[in-house]
């Protein structure tokens, strides 16, 4: 295994994620850019024979995983730099000076100098420290000319982005691996031809030769001169040489790995917990009382873009029509709740797959969240149903988004659940035990997602997070054989030991009822 | 254990392979805890707010920006400067000068004030002994720097090696000599809460906005009578916009409430200056290779001027803007960041001990014959610039004239 470590020295990254926009802070730092950073190591601080042939070595690695904390983000502000353009303009003589001409003038003192808008972006990790890993490589040969590297670097992205750079024998484990199927985020990392062409790019050694002929140009007497103006032209037929900015470096899809740092005895529901997060960037804002309307407008989204035939695990359906008996894909709104003034309105929404799909078949079904522009970033997509919902969302890929976005938020271990939507009975409790009726069937309904029964249920009319409504202002589902209201509540439970999510309960967990989040009781830690 | 950075332990450090010299200092506000500070304010009013996951606290601690990198880099500047002006380390300086133009007010303007340092448009439009800067012998030198070359900075302004530079005005344009900085310090202010502010006027003559409007006079000054003022296409030239009376500061300004200020639990200021990127600086004289002793004591040269200048800030007490003072609650220590996961080796340094330190490099720079300007260097503005200086300042004298009745 091959690692190196980043340590950020100032506790954050100056960074942009979208070039000259400079509006989005990148986060995790993408490999690509620690690639540039080492070859600039490699030949502004002349590291040697071996540290270039550990970088020749390194771009013909796979990408690296990486082993990154959260990061929070600066609030993206103005600044205005002064200029460096400014001119003294030229009087005529006997002639008093305009205005304008006073003013161009003045613009040279610092007090007066014009200002240019620059926005610097800064993203804050809660742990300084990132690592990139290449498992499996064989490193005895360039670990020396790694290190070298390493020791070389000054910066990550702006010039203020100040790191430590370090071989590591060893890293934590990679929280983001490289994945060839649906990812979460897209990284720009290098690949075989890579440093040739940053190098051929920066082109140093042609600006340096034609700087010393210019030079020795300068100062040389007429016959040399001529010489010498010869030379340039010969050798520089295209004039003076320039450094170019390089192409960006191809994108390489990454997925959280994939048990998200649990602990592997933990229980854990049928459902997987990498999540898929979509996150809302236009439309009307929806509440909790139309969770049913949107999850059947995300559904047929969802299908309307999968070719035929639609497996069974995204559809419900098997080949013949009928409802599947097997655990499918599961549509769930991500509201704002359980905060001080939250009140419940969606930020965006999950798609949850079952665990047991391969990474591969679900590449090939939901192909659409693999579509990203040249920054990496996933194209919007559309959701609406021609009346109430007319949303546009897509992946969900900052590396610090709202707590109702945060996978988890809605999967973290925990003895404690409680219901953000009511969970639908699959059938009508009635008579005197109606009651102990309901609360086996919510048992049974952990049973069925491959959850451990609860130690205790508790019905109730509302949740106990903010900004959920009361059961009744949840529209029922209807049965479908007679359209007939189906029962729900909401519910808190616990387990006898943590059980982790997502938690979805009850006949409407595949369209978003009968979520459910961990819930903290007072004097739990 | 905190020692005191001496000259050995600073070459040790410049000429390893440690990263970094760091030094963290928390603050208070001049008033006390509690009080309020005024952070910088962007376009539209904005503060540049952060949430920061800080060991101690539960939930994500809301942050301001207290002092930008920039702003830090213009302040250690300032911090050198004073220094230089009382005499107590030698520095080179570049002055644009404008005495001796029968000014209003004299104005001078030094390298180390300067937007862009020695590579800045004022000092390109200035001229030595008639000739414009950048065509001197001096200023010819600056067209060949580079990382590898970066001997003549070090003699003409060793900041522009410290703080970053872009000769983007120069005969290679945009593709001029770029030196990215070397220090990089910011102050925040953690565990911040917003507050509020007021601001009005009660003026003593207690004038209305309806006692106007008032005009431009033709012999200067302002005047009520529309026959006495100023004609714009046959219309009396207004004082202002529309001529009220606050034009020419009269009047009341009513109390308003607006969002301002917060309350902070401490300042923390973190300053670090990067090692490596010293290391990549290299020093030729004499049209000779570099001198790899000689680089290195360059090297240990501007890491000392780098200290001095951070450390200068510090012991001054931060005075960042109006109603936003600092004061530092400890000692300054500055660590040095070599093998990740070992303990850092701390040292102390005030600042008495950081110029004496300089000093010592500073010694040692010259035994190995480095190029370090002494004298300052005094330019003059091109007659051009000093005409309209000059100008301006008549007009400005003339306008605040009009604005307080004369």
């Amino acid at each position: 295994m091959l690692a190196i470590g980043v340590r950020y020295l100032m506790g954050w990254s100056m960074a942009a994620a979208d070039g000259v926009a400079k509006q989005h802070p990148e986060w995790p730092p993408h490999p690509d850019r620690l690639f540039m950073a080492l070859t600039s190591a490699c030949y502004e601080a002349e590291c040697g024979d071996a540290a270039e042939a550990a970088l020749e070595w390194l771009e013909n690695q796979p990408p690296p995983g990486l082993a990154f904390s959260q990061a929070s983000y600066r609030r993206i502000v103005t600044s205005y730099t002064p200029v460096n353009d400014t001119k003294s303009p030229k009087l005529k003589e006997r002639k008093e000076p305009t205005k304008d001409q006073i003013k161009n003038g003045l613009s040279l003192l610092p007090e007066s100098r014009s200002r240019q808008p620059r926005q610097f972006p800064v993203a804050i990790p809660s742990n300084p420290d990132v690592y990139f890993i290449w498992s499996g490589s064989d490193t005895c040969e360039h670990h020396e000319g790694v290190g070298i590297l390493c020791r070389n670097i000054t910066a990550l992205g702006h010039s203020a982005s100040l790191v430590q750079a370090w071989y590591c024998d060893n890293p934590p484990p990679a929280n983001l691996i490289p994945t060839e199927t649906v990812s979460d985020q897209r990284l720009r990392v290098p690949s075989p031809g890579r440093l040739k062409h940053l190098v051929h790019r920066f082109n140093d050694v042609a600006i340096r030769e034609f700087g010393a002929l210019t030079a020795k140009h300068k100062t040389a007497n007429s016959k040399q001169k001529k010489m010498l103006k010869e030379r340039i032209s010969h050798q520089f037929p295209n004039g003076e040489p320039q450094c170019l900015r390089p192409d960006p470096a191809r994108l390489q899809g990454y997925r959280r790995a994939g048990n998200l740092g649990n602990a592997p005895e933990i229980p854990s529901s049928w459902f997987d917990a990498r999540i898929l997060v979509l996150r809302r960037t236009s439309g009307r804002p929806l509440g909790l009382e139309s969770t049913l309307l949107l999850t059947e407008a995300a559904r047929k989204m969802i299908l309307s873009r999968c070719h035929d035939p639609i497996p069974e695990w995204i559809s419900g359906h098997t080949a013949d029509g009928k409802a599947s008996k097997a655990l499918h894909m599961a549509v769930f709104p991500l509201p704002h709740v359980g905060r001080e003034h939250a009140d419940g309105h969606f930020l965006g929404l999950a798609i949850a797959m079952p665990r047991d799909v391969q990474d591969a078949e679900i590449a090939q079904n939901l192909a659409w969240l693999n579509d990203c522009n040249e920054f990496g970033h996933s194209r919007p997509v559309d959701i609406y149903n021609g009346k109430h919902v007319d949303w546009q969302v897509s992946l969900e890929q900052s590396g610090f988004p709202p707590q109702a976005l945060r996978i988890e938020t809605w999967t973290r271990p925990s003895r404690y659940w409680a219901t953000v939507t009511p969970i639908v009975f699959d059938r009508h409790p009635k008579g005197a035990e109606k009651e102990n009726q309901a609360v086996e069937m919510v048992a049974t309904a952990c049973e069925r997602i491959g959850l451990p029964q609860p130690t205790c249920v508790m019905l109730t009319e509302i949740s106990p997070f903010t900004g959920v409504p009361h059961r009744r202002r949840f529209p029922p589902m209807l049965r479908k054989h007679d359209q007939g209201r189906m029962h729900h509540s909401h519910a808190v439970f616990y387990f006898e030991t943590p059980v982790s999510g997502p938690v979805l309960l009850g006949a409407g967990r595949f369209r978003g009822y009968g979520l459910c989040r961990p819930f903290y009781a007072a004097g739990e830690g | 254990m905190v020692s005191e950075l001496n000259f050995d332990a600073l070459s040790k450090a410049v000429t390893g392979s440690a990263a970094a010299f760091r030094c963290t200092t928390e603050y208070q506000p001049m008033g006390g805890q509690g009080d309020k500070v005024f952070p910088p304010t962007y376009e539209g009013g904005k503060y540049a707010t952060e949430e920061r996951i800080l060991p101690g606290y539960e939930e994500p601690v809301p942050c301001v920006l207290l002092n930008s990198v920039q702003s830090e880099a213009n302040h250690m500047e300032l911090a050198l400067l004073d220094a230089w002006e009382e005499g107590k380390i030698k520095l080179p300086v570049i002055t644009v000068d404008f005495s001796g133009n029968d000014l209003e007010k004299e104005l001078r303007v030094t390298s180390l004030e300067a937007p862009h340092r020695i590579a800045d448009a004022l000092l390109r439009d200035s001229q030595l002994e008639g000739v414009m800067f950048r065509e001197t012998e001096q200023g010819r030198r600056l067209d060949f720097v580079d990382n590898k070359n970066a001997t003549a900075l070090l003699e003409l302004c060793p900041t522009a090696l410290l703080f970053g530079m872009w000769d983007s005005t120069g005969p290679k344009g945009g593709l001029g000599a770029k030196f990215a900085r070397t220090i990089v310090s910011e102050i925040i202010g953690i565990n911040c809460l917003m507050g509020e502010k007021t601001s009005s006027r009660l003026d003593p003559a207690q004038i209305m906005r309806e006692a106007g409007p008032l005009y431009l006079a033709k012999k200067g000054g302002w005047t009520l009578d529309p026959m006495e003022a100023q004609q714009v296409k046959g219309k009396p030239e207004t004082l202002g916009k529309d001529g009220k009376p606050s034009e020419a500061n009269h009047g009341n300004i009513p109390p308003l409430i607006s969002d301002g200020g917060f309350t902070i639990e401490k300042a923390m200021q973190t300053t670090v200056l990067s090692l490596p990127a010293l290391r990549r600086l290299k020093f030729p004289m004499n049209d000779g290779p570099a001198d790899i002793a000689a680089n290195n004591v360059a090297r240990t040269l501007l890491a000392a001027l780098g200290l001095l200048a951070a450390t200068l800030t510090r012991d001054k007490g931060m005075d960042l803007r109006s109603r936003c003072q600092l004061f530092p609650t400890a000692g300054f220590v500055w660590e040095l960041l070599d093998n990740p996961g070992e303990e850092p080796k701390k040292y102390s340094l005030n600042s008495e001990q950081a110029i004496t330190l300089f000093g010592q490099v500073l010694k040692k720079a010259k035994e190995k014959n480095l190029p370090w300007m002494v004298e300052e260097l005094v330019l003059k503005p091109s007659p051009q610039l000093t005409v309209l200086v000059k100008k301006s300042q008549e007009l400005a004298v003339s306008t605040a004239g009009a604005a307080e009745g004369e």
